[in-house]
C-alpha cells in the first residue's frame, strides 16, 4: 500500500466513524476481515457517509450502479483512486 | 379482475406518458408490449392449476421492467406478491412455505431458495419451485395483490387486497393529492411499499402520469441529480432521505418544479420540515397503514403540523383518550382482506363496525386534521421500516452462540436512533460473527447496529426484560464482550 493510500484509508476511516456515530471505529473500519454492514452499519449510515465522501473528496457517487466498492475501506479508496483524487 | 381492467384502461389513454429512471425510458404504449410479452412467456412457464390464480412473488428494486412484471401477472389472471427485496434468504423461504408461490420474477439482487431452475420471462429472470406445495392456505376469492409488512406480527405477514380494495385507494390518493397526467412523480420508496405502492405505482398508471422509479439510495447528490434532470412535479421519498436533504448543503431547490413533496412511515422532525420549507419544499407528511392503504393527505402542509384530514372514504377515531390523545381506529375502503400466513390475525383486529385498531396514538384536532403521537406495543420504526421486536429477538437467538436476547430501538441525544441488542452468549462469538450470521438470514434493517453481551438480561420482579436498564445500557456502550 503507498503513502497515498494509507493517507485516504485513514481519512475514510474517519469519515466511517463519524457516519457510525462512534459505532465503527476507525481500527474497526480499517480491519478488511469484514464489511462495513458486518461490522454494524446500517442503511442511515451508509446516507451520511456517501454525502460525507463526495463533499469532502468532490466526486459524485452514481447510487443507480453498483455500490458494492462501499461495503469496505479498500473499495472506497480504489473507487476515489479511479476519480483521481489523491 | 378489477384491477388490471382499469390499470388497462389508464395505460391505453395516455400511451405517451412515461415510465422509467435516469438510464431508461418507455412510455406506456411500449409498457404494454412488454406486458404482452411477459404474459406469454408467464403462461408457458408456469404450470397453472386450473381455477387457482397462479402466485407469483416479484423481489426486485425498482425498475420499469418491475412495472411490466407487476401488470404481466395480473394480465395471466395471477397474483402478485410484492416482497422488499432486502429480505433474507430465510424470510423469503419462510415466505415461500407459507404462500407457496408458483414462481418469483426477480432482478438477482436477492437471496432466493434453491429451486428447480430459473428460466427467462421476457427478460426477467423467474424462479421455479423446486416441488410444487401440494397443500396452501387458499386465497381469498378476490384477492389481486399481496403485499408484505411485518410491524405486527412474527415474521412477515402476507396481507391480501381485492381489486376494489387496491382501486380505491388508488382513487382516493388522485382525488385529494389531484395527481394527473401532467404529474411527473419521483418516487425513491421502493415499489414493493405502501408508500410506492398507493401513492405512485397505482395512482399514477391510473391518472397517466410520468412514473419515474430510481433504484438508488436516496443520498442528498442523487435526489438532486434526479431532480435537476427529470423535473419531477412529485417527489416521493421516506423521512430519513428528507434528513439527509435538510442537512445537506446542495443548493438546487431553486430549479425544482415539485409541486408537492410525500413522506410517510414515520413522523417527519420538526427540524427538517422547516428547514426544507426555507427552501421551498413543503412535505406533505400523511398517515397510512399497510393493513388499510393511505389515510389521511394535506395539499397545503405546514412545518411541524399534523399528518393532514381523512381521505375520500376514510373514517378515523380515537380510543381510551387521556390528555387528547388516543389509540388510533381507521375505517377506509382500502383496507386487506386477511393476513395470507396469519389466519384470523388481522380479522381479529377489526371492530364490529369495521374500524382497523392500529398500534398508533394520535389526536384528531377540532379542524379534523389528525396529529400523530407515537406507537403502542413492541414494533419498530427505523426511518420509515417497521419491524417487530419478536422479529429481532428469533433472529438474535437463530444463532447457537446466543441463549437469550432483547431488542430495542433507543435515540441519543442529538443523534439518530438505531437498533441495538443485549445479549446473553453460550460461548464466545463477537458482534461480527453475530452480524454476518443475521444478514445472512433476514432484511439488514433488523440486524442491530449495536450489540452488547451480559451475564443476564435485566428483569423485574416479574421475570419482564426492563426496557428502560436495555436503552441504557445501548446508550453507554460500544459493541464490546
Amino acid at each position: 500500500m503507498t503513502q497515498v493510500d494509507t493517507s485516504l484509508s485513514e481519512s475514510i476511516a474517519k469519515l466511517i466513524e463519524q457516519a457510525s456515530s462512534g459505532l465503527v471505529t476507525q481500527q474497526l473500519a480499517l480491519d478488511e476481515r469484514s464489511n462495513l454492514l458486518e461490522k454494524g452499519f446500517s442503511s442511515l449510515s451508509f446516507l451520511q457517509l456517501i454525502d460525507s465522501i463526495e463533499t469532502t473528496y468532490g466526486v459524485y457517487i452514481d447510487l443507480e450502479e453498483d455500490t458494492t466498492f462501499l461495503g469496505r475501506v479498500s473499495g472506497i479508496v480504489r473507487f476515489l483512486k479511479e476519480q483521481n483524487v489523491e | 379482475m378489477i384491477l388490471y381492467e382499469r390499470i388497462s384502461k389508464g395505460l391505453a389513454d395516455h400511451p405517451d406518458s412515461l415510465i422509467g429512471n435516469l438510464s431508461e425510458k418507455i412510455s406506456y404504449g411500449r409498457l404494454c408490449d412488454l406486458v404482452d410479452d411477459k404474459s406469454r412467456a408467464l403462461t408457458m412457464a408456469l404450470d397453472l392449476q386450473r381455477g387457482a390464480p397462479a402466485r407469483v412473488g416479484i423481489v426486485r428494486r425498482n425498475a420499469p421492467a418491475y412495472v411490466s412484471d407487476f401488470l404481466a401477472v395480473l394480465r395471466v389472471g395471477g397474483v402478485p406478491f410484492l416482497i422488499d427485496p432486502a429480505l433474507g434468504a430465510h424470510e423469503i423461504v419462510t415466505l415461500d412455505t407459507c404462500c407457496g408461490f408458483d414462481g418469483i420474477l426477480h432482478d438477482g439482487s436477492a437471496q432466493l431458495p434453491p429451486g428447480r431452475c430459473v428460466v427467462d420471462c421476457a427478460g426477467t429472470p423467474l424462479w421455479l419451485p423446486a416441488d410444487q406445495a401440494s397443500s396452501r392456505l387458499p386465497l381469498a376469492p378476490d384477492t389481486e395483490v399481496c403485499r408484505l409488512t411485518s410491524g405486527s406480527t412474527r415474521s412477515p405477514a402476507c396481507i391480501e387486497f381485492s381489486g376494489s380494495a387496491v382501486s380505491a385507494a388508488a382513487q382516493a390518493w388522485c382525488s385529494a393529492s389531484e395527481l394527473n397526467s401532467a404529474d411527473r412523480v419521483l418516487c425513491f420508496a421502493g415499489l414493493y411499499n405502501g408508500l410506492a405502492f398507493n401513492t405512485s405505482l397505482i395512482p399514477g398508471l391510473l391518472a397517466g402520469a410520468d412514473l419515474l422509479f430510481p433504484a438508488g439510495l436516496p443520498s442528498p447528490s442523487n435526489i438532486a441529480r434526479h431532480l435537476v434532470t427529470l423535473e419531477p412535479t412529485v417527489l416521493v421519498a421516506f423521512p430519513a432521505a428528507y434528513d439527509h436533504l435538510a442537512a445537506s448543503q446542495l443548493d438546487w431547490m431553486a430549479q425544482s418544479r415539485l409541486r408537492l413533496a410525500l413522506s410517510s412511515a414515520a413522523r417527519l422532525s420538526l427540524q427538517t420540515s422547516v428547514t426544507l420549507a426555507q427552501r421551498s419544499i413543503r412535505v406533505a407528511d400523511y398517515y397510512g397503514i399497510a393493513e388499510t392503504g393511505p389515510l389521511t393527505f394535506n395539499s397545503d402542509p405546514t412545518p411541524g403540523g399534523g399528518q393532514g384530514y381523512p381521505l375520500p372514504g376514510v373514517s378515523l377515531r380515537t380510543e381510551g383518550v387521556k390528555d387528547g390523545i388516543g389509540t388510533l381506529l381507521a375505517k377506509s375502503r382500502s383496507a386487506g382482506t386477511r393476513y395470507l400466513n396469519y389466519p384470523g390475525e388481522l380479522e381479529g383486529r377489526f371492530s364490529s363496525d369495521g374500524y382497523y385498531r392500529t398500534t398508533d396514538r394520535g389526536a384528531l384536532l377540532p379542524s379534523g386534521e389528525l396529529q400523530l403521537a407515537g406507537r403502542l406495543g413492541n414494533s419498530f420504526n427505523l426511518g420509515g421500516r417497521k419491524f417487530s421486536s419478536e422479529e429481532v429477538e428469533n433472529l438474535l437467538t437463530s444463532h447457537p452462540a446466543v441463549a437469550a436476547g432483547t431488542a430495542a430501538v433507543v435515540s441519543p441525544d442529538g443523534g439518530r436512533p438505531f437498533l441495538g441488542a443485549v445479549v446473553v452468549r453460550k460461548y464466545e462469538v463477537d458482534p461480527v460473527e453475530l452480524r454476518r450470521h443475521y444478514l445472512a438470514r433476514a432484511a439488514s434493517f433488523k440486524v442491530p447496529e449495536r450489540i452488547i453481551f451480559v451475564d443476564v438480561l435485566p428483569t423485574n420482579g416479574a421475570g419482564k426484560v426492563q426496557g428502560s436498564k436495555i436503552e441504557q445500557l445501548l446508550l453507554s456502550y460500544r459493541d464490546r464482550d
